[in-house]
């Protein structure tokens, strides 16, 4: 058994390495207790190299990430599930809990998260999940897999390519997605992408802008005939920018995340139910109005 | 002399309260609190940034306490946590005598008192794994001090460390 001075020392040592990837020494304490908790111990040194020297992400070290009550499997390849995604899922659920059955499109699936999230905490619902990357698919169906007990609704995961058309003559209730929406000139600043994102996570989940939100209308939204849309944005212009594309049937807001950063458009068509409208305009901070 | 040396190297023996005769862990109305979900420092958020902490901090309404949990990496647990911990903050304060929290920490001292006795006798025979986990926590307490420059640690509270440690 080690003795308390020497296992004091290890420690500190790997906090060192750790540190250059954390904020605060808090932080790099956190994140130590997770890796030690998570890992086995032959494998404490390499992650914090890992993640301090070669600022890896501590979710492809760890495999995974919790959102909501489900575990996402992670790896290198897919974009890693956000806090802010998590939070305006949280709030979605509570806008369709307890009503009619319904579908939903989760367009941009990535690791599955957003569709896991509603298929878990909603038994009244069935989701689709689309991505045009194969390491997605795949990963989202083990993830399903994963979480196969604790899913109360219907889930599957799909290939899709945002910028064609929807095949057939499919009908969704809802589209909800995280899209890429970073422009391709704010990706490469470090003062606007964090380093790591930059190294690690897939360009393909990352770079995109208005043409996204114009596929993301005229390919699913309209055509899918839904009723209700959710969509992550990186900027008001990308919200302001899809509102224009919409014609006056529908209502298009704008949601602010925990931290006051425009976050989501949210549009939905006025002959829906009155109370799935009262609960969505609780989370809307301000109307988008169409620009002539 | 002889007598009195004896005695006193062999502390008296004391009764601890079984675990489970605790008093009931108390829950808190979701009417009487505010949630903030805390995001340290500036940047852009959303696909930018990838944090690997969820700051949940709770508010009581009526007293003005705040708590805040980010123990562990899942916003859930964390949630979880910050109102168990609120919940017992409330209840010492208001009936300190049938405080689930003093209790459970007087009772947490007898433990330790005991076993501490134990350890020097046998030393040994503890389980080698366990003991092990728990003087790499003890690392982790130690730690606290060596950069005198940083913000204060914030320990999660003594329940939500005890809750760790056996997780781990
Ligand atoms: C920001 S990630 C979101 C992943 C996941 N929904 C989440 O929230 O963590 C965007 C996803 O869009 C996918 N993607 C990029 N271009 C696409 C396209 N043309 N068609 C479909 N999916 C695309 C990427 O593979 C990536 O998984």
């Amino acid at each position: 058994m080690p003795r308390p001075g020497a296992v004091a020392k290890y420690q500190r040592f790997l906090l060192k390495k750790l540190l250059p990837a954390c904020n605060t020494l808090q932080q790099a304490r956190r994140e130590l207790f997770w890796i030690q908790k998570e890992l086995p111990s032959e494998q404490w040194k390499q992650a914090c190299i890992q993640r301090g020297r070669h600022l890896m992400p501590l979710q492809y070290i760890l495999g995974n990430q919790p959102f909501g009550s489900v575990n996402i499997k992670c790896r290198p390849g897919v974009l890693i599930p956000r806090n802010d995604t998590e939070e305006w899922c949280s709030e979605l659920v509570d806008v369709f809990r307890g009503s009619d059955t319904f579908s939903v499109l989760d367009m941009c699936t990535g690791s599955g998260c957003i569709a896991l999230y509603l298929a878990t905490e909603l038994s009244n619902v069935t989701v689709l999940g689309g991505d045009i990357s194969q390491d997605c698919i795949s990963l989202a169906n083990e993830n399903i897999d994963v979480n196969k007990d604790i899913i109360k609704g219907k889930i599957k995961v799909d290939s899709m390519d945002l910028f064609q058309p929807l095949a057939g003559d499919k009908k969704f209730d809802v589209v909800v997605s995280n899209p890429p929406y970073i422009p391709t000139h704010e990706l490469e600043k470090q003062e606007e992408v964090e380093k790591s994102v930059r190294l690690y996570e897939p360009r393909l989940a990352l770079e995109g802008d208005l043409p996204v939100f114009k596929a993301m209308v005229t390919y699913y939204i309209i055509p899918s005939q839904c009723k209700v849309f959710i969509l992550e944005i990186g900027s008001r212009e990308q919200g302001q920018y899809t509102r224009s594309l919409l014609d006056e049937s529908w209502v298009v807001g704008l949601r602010l995340d925990s931290a006051f950063r425009p976050r989501n458009v949210i549009g939905f068509r006025t002959d829906i139910e009155s109370s799935i409208k009262r609960k969505l305009m609780t989370t809307i901070i301000e109307l988008f109005k169409k620009q002539r | 002399m002889l007598r009195l040396i004896r005695l006193s190297s062999s502390l008296p023996k004391v009764n601890i309260p079984k675990a489970n005769k605790m008093p009931a862990r108390p829950t808190i109305a979701e009417g009487d609190i505010k949630e903030k979900f805390i995001k340290g420092g500036s940047g852009k958020g959303g696909q930018k940034i990838n944090k690997t902490n969820s700051k949940v901090q709770l508010t009581h309404i009526a007293t003005g306490i705040v708590v805040t949990s980010q123990a562990t990496r899942s916003r859930e647990q964390n949630r979880k946590i910050a109102r168990e911990i609120l919940a017992l903050k409330l209840q010492d304060l208001e009936d300190p005598a049938n405080s689930r929290q003093r209790i459970v920490i007087e009772r947490q001292k007898m433990v330790k008192a005991r076993k501490n006795k134990r350890t020097k006798a046998k030393y040994e025979t503890l389980e080698k794994n366990k003991q092990e986990k728990e003087d790499l926590l003890e690392g982790i307490d130690e730690i606290v001090f060596i950069d005198e420059n940083s913000e204060p640690i914030q320990i999660d509270t003594k329940q939500s460390k005890q809750k760790l440690l056996k997780q781990l």
